[in-house]
């Protein structure tokens, strides 16, 4: 260990201490540090030193707080353990955004107060080398890193002419003068870090050994005491609590259509019948799958009597010689039919007209609009070429 | 401190490139005007009227923010911007000019009962709609017009009476006595300003002007969103202009300490607005009540997709990213470019809060949006020049001018 020679001058005042500084910095010596009760506003730059780059580190610490919030919590919500979480996307990066910024704003403090720490060599298990105890009381003290051709005995001279009250010269062995770590402190220290790491990353690697449940820790939450959806309900009938579990009235299930709620009209009325035009149909296009199969059900359905071709010429009434006495309505080509609003058809679809019965059993809510859509679609594709020729 | 130069000469540059962007304006307002304004579609007439609200609140609010820097940092008994605070006051003598803009095109919504703009002046709407009815107290054009005419009168004379009071300091040295009398003035007039601008810019005006466009929708954080917005904004006008002044040898007492604390603001209230604008998303996104989302459906998903984005790169992650460095905040140049990107940033902001909720099925920000801009910016080039003029640039004798001079970061 390389052993390195310091003089130390005492100064008690800001005023001797600054001109001090530059004098010695002039004669081209090198000051190791000057120890100072407080903060002393102006003497970096009389000392010359480099603008610190904490904030960079500090920096480096967020993005590094960032990533590991979002890498963490990005992994686990949509890799390793995605829920449904109040019907959100699993990528639900607003939600996640609190979180990261406090990750964020937490390894930046905490890294730049360690780094800070380590840079200042503050912690427990330093030995700090102190010139001069009386620097933390009322000393302003100038260290001065010594060469082989300094000449210690001149140099304190100097310092004494610039108003040092008090100069000493230093041997101190290099290592830990700077108030480096203690051998034993480094070792103990990575020794707790790699245990702690170890012991996580097993716990982490270990299968699926760490899903299994051992130990409920907190029974309350695991077991609930509120009614849950799915729970068995006899022990609450057992006690005489009404309770029937079905949903609310006017609950729609998932995945279900909207319910067509204008009623059958009473006899000889049509206010419904009239009232069910405002019914927007929900299917508002038909892919080809959707086509093929809405073509299909009107064949098994409908065109018995509205006929293949929709011309209301169905077996059942083959031109009058069928069994069917009056005419089915002409779906395609017929002015009225042409116009009428997708929600009266589908009024007439659930509750039949005339001597129309009603195919609400035969056919669900989304077929019936399927089947009507189709209707449209036939009417139209029948209207539009006559204005595309028109128009070319 | 005889040597330091006290009075501007008024700048050529600075009138022709006002004169220039003005014409340009009154162009573009003229042949708004005639094709727009009063045509029988109410989507076209709208986005004439609906620019020029957006550009006249947007440039009013944030040449009021500047007065309302002024007024904190009085009640601070902030030392550092006496240096520069003659700009930050010629900045603030365009509220009344740009007030009274956007005060006559307010009021000719309400006159012409322009409902597709303000959809609560329709009062058979009203009388059947049980939620604009819970709010008619407040959004009925009575109140409209006398607050938003006590908003705008009182920004203007208060900021004038401040500008007045801080002549004081031209006149001549004062006495320990004269000079806490001197601040102690300044204090009461500030708070009188600050606790006006809390009860309009701090809460009710945005609800009023900007959020009542959509009036079943209603934000708790809408006005103090819009407030970091035009401060923001301020703050970088306010950077701007001392920086140039700087560039033409004026305010030999400011430096790149006073810099490095206009764009401290700057990179702070960049965040701040970014912290309201995400707590207001949040909670909606997160919530999902079809009657809160309706406001961002369609600025997500719909045709205001790309301003909504370049929303958040324009005025959080810029500014977050490039004046996060100490060497960035005090370098002139880039202080000049990041404080013309955060103001149209912001103005951008405006245009999408407005024309959003305005002309919800499509988003054509051009000619008009830019001409107007122009317009307001010919004015403020104008305005600021000759107010800079009118008195000396350095309060010389205002009692905390030593730590302006001395100020260090």
């Amino acid at each position: 260990m390389a052993i390195k020679k310091f003089v130390v001058g005492c100064f008690t005042d800001e005023k001797e201490l600054f001109p001090a500084v530059k004098t010695i910095r002039k004669s081209g010596f090198k000051i190791h540090d000057v120890y100072t009760p407080y903060p002393v506003h102006g003497l970096d730059t009389a000392l010359g030193l480099r603008e610190t780059s904490l904030h960079t580190a500090g920096f480096i610490y967020a993005l590094i707080g960032l990533c590991t919030a979002f890498g963490g919590i990005g992994w686990i919500l949509t890799i390793d353990w995605p829920q449904n979480y109040g019907g959100k996307p699993h990528f639900a990066l607003p939600a996640w955004i609190p979180i990261m910024f406090e990750c964020t704003v937490l390894f930046s403090a905490v890294g730049m107060v360690l780094t800070f720490c380590y840079i200042c060599q503050i912690g427990p298990l330093v030995k700090k080398h102190r010139f001069h105890l009386r620097a933390t009381d009322d000393y302003f003290v100038m260290v001065i890193e010594c060469t082989q051709q300094t000449n210690t005995h001149d140099l304190e001279g100097l310092l004494k002419s610039l108003g040092a009250c008090e100069t000493k010269t230093e041997t101190v062995e290099s290592g830990w003068w700077l108030g480096r770590y203690d051998l034993p402190a480094p070792s103990v220290a990575s020794a707790v870090i790699a245990l702690i790491l170890i012991t996580s990353l097993s716990a982490c690697s270990n299968g699926d050994a760490g899903r299994e449940q051992n130990r409920v820790y907190m029974p309350d939450m695991a077991y609930s005491r509120a009614v849950e959806t799915y729970d068995d309900k006899e022990h609450i009938t057992n006690k005489g609590i009404f309770y029937n579990a079905e949903p609310a009235k006017g609950s729609i299930a998932r995945g279900s259509d909207i319910p067509f709620l204008i009623a059958k009209d009473t006899p000889g009325s049509t206010l419904n019948y009239l009232a069910a035009q405002k019914i927007i149909n929900p299917i508002t296009s038909l892919s080809s799958d959707d086509q093929e199969e809405a073509h299909r059900l009107y064949l098994v359905y409908c065109g018995i009597c509205h006929g293949q071709k929709y011309d209301g010429n169905g077996p059942l009434y083959k031109d009058g010689s069928g069994p069917f006495p009056a005419k089915p309505a002409t779906l395609v080509g017929d002015p009225k039919y042409d116009a009428m609003p997708e929600g009266q058809m589908f009024y007439s679809v659930t509750y039949g007209k005339n001597l129309m019965g009603s195919y609400a059993s035969q056919l669900t809510t989304k077929q019936r609009w399927m089947v009507i859509k189709y209707i449209k679609m036939q009417q139209e594709a029948v209207s539009k070429p006559q204005t595309n020729t028109n128009s070319k | 401190m005889s040597a330091l130069k006290l009075h501007f000469e008024s700048h050529p540059k600075l009138i022709r490139w006002g004169y220039i962007l003005s014409i340009i304006g009154i162009i573009a307002l003229v042949a708004g005007f005639s094709t727009e304004a009063f045509s029988a579609d109410p989507e076209i007439s709208s986005h004439f009227w609906g620019t020029l609200m957006y550009n006249s609140i947007f440039w009013t609010l944030v040449c009021n923010a500047v007065m309302f820097f002024i007024c904190i940092t009085t009640l601070a008994m902030a030392g550092f911007t006496q240096s520069f605070r003659r700009v930050a006051e010629a900045i603030s003598t365009l509220v009344p000019i740009f007030g009274t803009i956007a005060f006559l095109v307010l009021i000719y919504q309400i006159i012409s009962h322009n409902h597709h703009i303000y959809h609560w002046l329709d009062k058979d709407a009203v009388a059947h709609d049980p939620i604009l009815k819970g709010k008619s107290g407040f959004l009925n054009p009575t109140f409209f017009v006398i607050w938003t005419f006590l908003a705008i009168g009182l920004w203007s004379f208060l900021g004038y009476r401040i500008r007045k009071i801080s002549s004081e300091a031209d006149q001549g040295p004062m006495s320990p006595e004269q000079g806490k009398a001197y601040i102690w003035k300044n204090t009461v007039n500030a708070s009188l300003f600050i606790v006006w601008f809390a009860l309009t810019v701090g809460s009710t005006i945005h609800w009023l002007w900007t959020m009542s466009i959509d009036p079943h929708w209603y934000s708790t954080m809408f006005s103090w969103y819009n407030f970091a917005s035009t401060f923001v904004s301020g703050m970088s006008l306010i950077a701007i202009w001392v920086i140039f002044m700087k560039k033409n040898n004026y305010l030999e007492l400011t430096n790149q300490e006073h810099i490095h604390d206009i764009g401290k603001f700057m990179f702070g209230f960049s965040i701040f607005w970014t912290y309201l604008w995400f707590s207001q998303f949040m909670l909606i996104w997160y919530a999902n009540i079809p009657e809160e989302t309706v406001y961002f459906y369609h600025r997500m998903h719909g045709p205001y997709k790309f301003f909504f984005y370049a929303n958040l790169v324009i005025n959080f992650v810029c500014p977050i990213l490039i004046l996060m460095k100490r060497k960035a905040k005090r370098n002139y140049n880039l202080m000049i470019f990041m404080s013309i990107l955060i103001i149209l940033g912001h103005w951008m902001d405006f245009y999408q809060e407005f024309m959003g909720s305005i002309q919800k099925s499509h988003a054509n920000m051009g000619w008009l949006d830019f001409g107007v801009l122009c317009f307001f910016v010919g004015i403020l080039l104008l305005g600021v020049n000759k107010a800079l003029g009118k008195k000396p640039l350095i309060p010389v004798y205002h009692p905390f001018i030593k730590e302006s001079v001395i100020h260090h970061v």
